[in-house]
């Protein structure tokens, strides 16, 4: 063993080189058997030992009137981490061909590796963007509202222009105005209305999302896999404690289903695992781990993201399923928002703040987006367009280039 | 994984347990010193080669390095983990702003001006930025001489000298004696000169390579020639599609040094964003792109990072999240849950309701403090959850804050029945107001607003702003 890691490190010194010339180390209450040393010993730390030793053998660094001691070449080799399975891929959106009126569907997960580690595996899906719309006028951001100036109270109106002038390839229907206390109570039933209409004017694949009372999102999820039914889109979200009553819409109209767990592994695993012995196939449910804000918890969801989509491709058959993440919780952090000249234009600001919380998902584990914010979006796709690389086809920039900044 | 076990570093203490160090045994010992809250000269009944032997093997895969002097010295590196969970970051991403010899005087005062002065307080702690990086554009000696003086003259912060000419370089260097400067770069064309720069001025020396390869084989070459401070650049500069490359770059040298023990990777990593201006031109395009190139580099395990931008809506972003992924994720980034008095309140003062998770109490706190209110506080336990994060996690019930005010025996400190809730949590208004039997207001989106509204709605407002 000392002998093959001698050869394979190009000469560097490992501890078992210096044992094989002692043989056995005594310290005072530490014996160090040769075999068992496989750390390799730093430089500094190998002079320091082989002068203590008295010297050293012939050849070896350090030893005195040896000539200086060779450096050979490095040889890297790209180290390849082993996964035991993929995430699992799901289809938003039905096309004629599947029995819907979509012009076309998308697909998410499927990764194989973490995000972009291109050098491991092919990306297999790009991540989606899907842009929010909501059912009631509400206090947006001025950043935000300058996008959709006068169409913000038809969501018809809005989810067109997200589509046409903002190139959309998804959209979110928020029906906020269901809620009860922060809405307008309307019934489910004039949701299953609106959705019906959406449907019609709109030809791209869609998430409905509840309002987020988790009362009053069953009764208004159930009418809406109905009005979508054979449509496909993505219902937004069942929880811990109100899975039961969503899914059996879900799988009654082969719709996909959003599985909330708030930043816990252990809740996400109870709520698809539920989800799964309610009858709702494997390939139809999407995690949401919760994205917090940049500065206000935005670690938390790396890490949650992290830890969840490593179980996965360790073999957690709960858990390998693809991560939405709603980015666009980041307007709720007032850095996104509020004006302080100390902290520069907000009209710049606020998108950067979004864009910045959703490269931390996207490089964390998210498949698909929620967000508010057109030029937020387009950065963030941009960017991950850039960072899907499959051969090393380019050249970095010189350094003198920048140095000199030509 | 984590790297070292309590029981693999056990075996090289005394195993006597004498408690000597403060700890209960020689295995709690081992824990904390795998967790770096101690080190191996804690131990007094070791032999100075037993302690030398326990220091190489804690050493971490990502040795840590000194750069600068004196009280702005930045330590980078000291890294044992891929991914935060798996222990927590050590030493956070230095943040440089460029300069180039080339800019006349007006704007290198105000670059170097900004660099010195901006900064935000979050949670307690002042976020800052760390260096200056001076690039010599100019190719002419004197005008890199003249920009560093101005430099070192203007502020106190480390530095990091760009060029990759060996004569420009020692000029640089004669200015900066003692000081331990950064070279930006030594390449494969330069390399000796450098080697030999960085040793005769003591500085700390960048390798630049886009061949993980040849930057080990560099790495081998100036560890020989006795350098201990160096930093690796895995060619970071982008242009388009090059960004994929360098992250993978990073990500390939970073596992290789951390999860295979490759020592001749395991040094510092420094990336240039800074470059995006080069092809963008649009200039808030640029500072736009460039805090998410950043942000990338940050993510992906950068300890360095060189910016351009100026604009503080672009630099916000950047010191904020580099505070949340260095946050140690071992410690709860909670407050206590009990009813804080703010001010002085009174049977008449406002009832606020809010969260244990620490930034949230921080910014209602400092947000009421700032505007003189008296008022009572509730601080709910919702493990540690932001108001909108808690709500979705269903950590902030009306049972809790009814339990809450129990326990606290709120009704017995104010005589009216009125709360003001936050409106990320609105939707528990209903339930709310039929479980605890109080009057709910919603009083705006963000803290910053509840001295507006109490100041229009609250009736007794001799208990809310006093003398």
């Amino acid at each position: 063993m000392a002998e093959e890691k001698k050869d394979t490190k190009n000469g560097a010194v490992t501890i078992s080189d210096l044992m094989s010339k002692v043989k056995r180390l005594e310290l005072e209450n530490v014996s160090i058997e040769a075999d068992e040393l496989v750390l390799e010993l730093t430089p500094a730390l190998t002079q320091v030992l082989v002068q203590m030793m008295g010297g050293a053998g012939p050849g070896m660094a350090g030893a005195p009137g040896a000539p200086p001691k060779k450096v050979g070449p490095f040889k890297f080799e790209t180290p390849i981490a082993e996964w035991k399975q993929d995430i699992l891929e799901l289809t938003i959106g039905a096309t004629k061909e599947d029995g819907g009126t979509r012009d076309y569907s998308v697909v998410i997960g499927g990764q194989k590796t973490m995000p972009f580690y291109t050098f491991e595996a092919k990306v297999p899906n790009m991540p989606v963007f899907s842009y929010d719309i909501f059912d009631m006028e509400l206090k947006l951001p001025k950043a935000v509202r300058m996008y959709y100036d006068g169409v913000m109270d038809s969501p018809v109106e809005w989810a067109k222009t997200a589509i046409e002038r903002y190139n959309a390839k998804m959209i979110t229907l928020h029906l906020i105005s269901t809620d009860p206390i922060n809405g307008k109570d309307t019934s489910p039933e004039d949701a299953a209305a609106l959705i019906e209409d959406m449907l019609k004017e709109i030809k791209v694949p869609m998430i409905i999302s509840g309002s987020g009372n988790r009362k009053k999102d069953p009764p208004v999820l159930v009418k809406a896999a109905e009005a979508a039914s054979g449509e496909r889109v993505l219902l937004s979200a069942a929880l811990n404690d109100n899975y039961q009553s969503i899914a059996p819409a879900v799988i009654e109209h082969n719709h996909a289903v959003l599985a909330l767990a708030t930043m816990d592994p252990a809740a996400q695993k109870t709520l698809t695992r539920g989800l799964v012995v309610e009858g709702v196939p494997r390939n139809s449910i999407v995690m949401d781990t919760f994205t917090g804000s940049l500065g206000y918890g935005v670690e938390y969801t790396i890490t949650t993201m992290e830890r969840i989509r490593q179980m996965a491709f360790r073999g957690d058959k709960d858990l390998n399923y693809p991560i939405l993440s709603g980015t666009s919780n980041a307007w709720a952090a007032r850095e996104a928002w509020r004006k302080n000249d100390e902290w520069g234009e907000k009209l710049y600001r606020g998108p950067l703040w979004e864009a910045t919380t959703g490269l931390m998902a996207l490089l964390s584990g998210a498949d698909i987006f929620m967000m508010l914010h057109p030029g937020a979006i387009d950065a963030l796709r941009s960017i991950a367009e850039q960072l899907l690389i499959e051969e090393d086809d380019s050249k970095p920039m010189k350094p003198e280039q920048w140095i000199k900044g030509v | 994984m984590p790297r070292l076990t309590p029981m693999m570093i056990y075996k090289y203490l005394p195993g006597r347990n004498c408690e000597a160090c403060g700890e209960e045994s020689c295995m709690a010992l081992a824990l904390k010193l795998i967790q770096r809250e101690k080190t191996p000269e804690s131990c007094a009944s070791m032999t100075d080669m037993e302690r030398l032997v326990l220091v190489d093997i804690l050493t971490p895969p990502i040795r840590e390095i000194t750069i600068g002097s004196g009280a702005t010295a930045i330590k980078l590196g000291g890294e044992e983990v891929l991914y935060r969970h798996e222990l927590k970051y050590f030493n956070p991403t230095a943040i440089a702003i460029d300069i180039a010899d080339t800019m006349d005087e007006k704007t290198i005062k105000e670059r170097i001006e900004f660099i010195n002065t901006f900064s935000i307080e979050r949670l307690g702690v002042i976020l800052n930025l760390d260096m200056v990086a001076i690039r010599c554009a100019s190719d002419d000696p004197a005008k890199f001489k003249t920009a560093i003086e101005l430099t070192m003259k203007e502020t106190d912060k480390s530095l990091m000298l760009c060029t990759v000419d060996p004569k420009l370089m020692e000029e640089g260097l004669k200015l900066l004696k003692g000081k331990n400067p950064v070279m930006y770069t030594a390449t494969a064309k330069n390399f000796d000169a450098f080697v030999s720069l960085a040793k005769t001025y003591d500085a700390t020396l960048v390798l630049y390579s886009k061949s993980p390869s040849k930057l080990g084989t560099m790495v081998r070459k100036a560890e020989a020639a006795g350098l201990t401070r160096l930093v690796l650049d895995p060619a970071t500069g982008i242009t388009g599609k090059a960004l994929g490359n360098s992250i993978n770059r990073m990500v390939k040298e970073r596992r290789a040094a951390i999860e295979n023990g490759v020592k001749e990777l395991g040094y510092p990593t420094l990336t240039i964003p800074s470059a995006v201006g080069l092809t963008e031109e649009d200039p808030v395009q640029a500072s736009f792109m460039e805090t998410l190139v950043a942000s990338i580099h940050l993510d992906r395990f950068a300890d360095m990072i060189v910016l351009s931008s100026v604009e503080p809506w672009s630099v916000l972003p950047l010191l904020t999240l580099r505070q949340n992924i260095y946050t140690d994720p071992r410690t709860e980034p909670t407050v206590k849950a009990e009813l804080y008095k703010i001010g002085d309140p009174d049977e008449h003062s406002p009832v606020i309701l809010t969260v244990n998770f620490s930034l949230t109490y921080f910014t209602v706190e400092g947000d009421l403090r700032r505007s003189g209110v008296s008022a009572w506080l509730i601080v709910l336990d919702t493990n540690g959850f932001a108001v909108d994060t808690a709500v979705a996690a269903n950590t902030m019930s009306a049972d809790d804050v009814k339990k809450f005010i129990d326990d606290f025996k709120v009704e017995e400190k104010v005589k009216h029945r009125k709360m003001l809730i936050p409106a990320l949590a609105a939707q528990l208004r209903g339930d709310l107001e039929d479980t605890t039997g109080w009057e709910i207001f919603v009083a705006g989106r963000d803290s910053s607003e509840i001295a507006g509204f109490l100041k229009d709605k609250w009736e007794w407002r001799d208990s809310v702003w006093k003398g």
